[in-house]
């Protein structure tokens, strides 16, 4: 049971309240107008220019506080730059970290999965140059260093490094492709490997393995 | 007081939002660079910049005149110098990189004919279809269904089909008569997917594909008189999904 709510007496809001009736006449018994005073503010009102009337709005800016707003916005940019800088390089180093440290082969893969914009249609959007976003994904959680190598990158195991949170079990990276039937593996570790979770396909001229994707424009 | 507050929330915001747009930034020089290297395949750019760095000079030199002459017939340079740069990845030997790919330059010479006229995505989809065996008959009868738009989505399609377990003469055959009877792009797209999916459900391959395709071809409009030289490249024969054995 609320008691809070049962601690407090039903009122009525009829006019047979007292406390209500109260304030009822405490209203009624309010001066009337003053008309000289309306009159004074009135012509008070109407001398003065339209520019510096306020009616409700703010006061015009000068001229010298319009210069400091815009000089603390340009100082705040190239703070911002800055700093922006600082958290985009810190982003590079640690990817070059991660990458100077390959191990060997062995790293197990659990699942793997990449798919173009036939499949994530709705997070794809056209990239300029009729590029497709695609986004490709590798389940590897013992892996140090995982790039996605393809047709679309002259196959070079740097232009590309998957992403991975802390701990995070996947790596993921999103590509602008061009439409096209593309060949691509994953390099795990310095390791080249088909993805496992897509049908593999024999290379003719190499006689090895690759997975292969369908990019269309959305 | 409150005009103050709201400059200074939206200088904070400004401020917050600028490493953001600098990101986003980025991610479209990220874009336009993939774009770059894709795509730097132009008249202007000389050979040897296209060819891998890292890669011999043996091999550098043995390559040069097949892609100079590849360049002389109107071929896509990037799918060989990527494959050569595919090559150099996996260790191949140089003379193993440079018949690859002489090989693959073969086979885009042999598709550009058969589609003619055809763009660089086509010829590059045609060359992979002959590498999955398709026949050049095909190629020609796949250009005649479309005529007058780009060929590579369909191409694409009949080269997984292939390199996924379907025999090229059923892959083809059902290609060909879902472009005669108007599938689009997109249906065919379909078809590969929901094939995919039934493969991984553990059906068939064949059976997938034949099933799927024949759901297709039921919401497709009737079929058209035959076209003079008939599907698989002559002898006038029309073949429905039904003849594609399944088991």
């Amino acid at each position: 049971m609320d008691k809070s709510h049962s601690s407090f007496p039903e009122r009525s809001p009829l006019p047979d309240d007292p406390a209500l009736q109260a304030v009822v006449e405490t209203l009624r018994e309010l001066p009337p107008d003053n008309p000289e005073a309306v009159n004074h503010i009135v012509t008070a009102a109407m001398a003065s220019p339209l520019s510096e009337r306020s009616f409700g709005f703010r006061k015009p800016i000068g001229l010298w506080r319009v210069t400091a707003m815009l000089g603390s916005a340009a100082a705040l940019f190239v703070v911002g730059l800055i700093v922006g800088q600082r958290i985009d390089s810190n982003n590079r180093s640690s990817q070059a970290m991660s990458s100077v440290a390959p191990t060997s082969a062995g790293v197990p893969i659990t699942a793997v999965s990449a798919r173009t914009n036939e499949v994530l249609a709705a997070e794809s959007h056209r990239a300029p140059g009729g590029l497709v976003p695609t986004t490709f994904r590798l389940v590897a959680p013992r892996a140090s260093h995982v790039a996605v190598v393809g047709d679309f990158n002259g196959w070079n195991p740097t232009a590309n490094i998957l992403d991975h949170a802390t701990n995070a079990r996947e790596w993921t990276g999103v590509l602008a492709l061009p439409p096209g039937r593309h060949l691509y593996a994953f390099v795990v570790d310095g390791v080249v490997t088909p993805d496992p979770d897509v049908p593999s396909v024999r290379d003719p001229d190499y006689d090895v393995l690759a997975s292969a994707i369908i990019v269309r424009e959305p | 007081m409150k005009y103050t507050t709201r400059t200074t929330a939206l200088l904070v915001g400004f401020v917050i939002a600028t490493p953001a747009m600098m990101r986003a930034q980025d991610a479209v020089r990220s874009v336009s660079s993939t774009a770059s290297s894709v795509e730097a395949d132009n008249a202007a750019t000389p050979i040897a910049t296209l060819l891998p760095a890292n890669l011999d000079a043996v091999t550098r030199s043995a390559l040069l005149p097949i892609l100079r002459r590849a360049r002389e017939q109107g071929l896509p340079l990037t799918a060989l110098t990527s494959k050569a740069a595919e090559g150099v990845l996996r260790g191949m030997p140089s003379q193993r990189i440079v018949s690859a790919v002489t090989a693959l330059k073969e086979r885009m010479l042999t598709a550009q004919s058969a589609l003619a006229p055809a763009e660089a995505t086509e010829i590059k989809a045609g060359a992979d279809a002959l590498s999955v065996g398709v026949s050049v008959a095909t190629l020609r009868d796949i250009r005649q269904r479309r005529p007058s738009t780009s060929v590579w989505v369909p191409l694409a399609v009949l080269t997984q089909l292939v390199a996924q377990g379907v025999p090229a003469t059923n892959a083809s055959v059902i290609v060909l008569r879902l472009l005669e009877r108007g599938a689009s792009t997109q249906q065919l797209v379909n078809l590969r997917n929901a094939v995919d999916e039934d493969i991984s459900l553990g059906k068939p391959i064949l059976m997938a594909l034949d099933v799927r395709a024949a759901n297709v071809l039921s919401t497709l409009g009737p079929r058209p008189l035959p076209i003079s030289g008939g599907e698989m490249g002559g002898g006038g024969a029309t073949v429905t999904s039904a003849t594609v054995k399944t088991h």
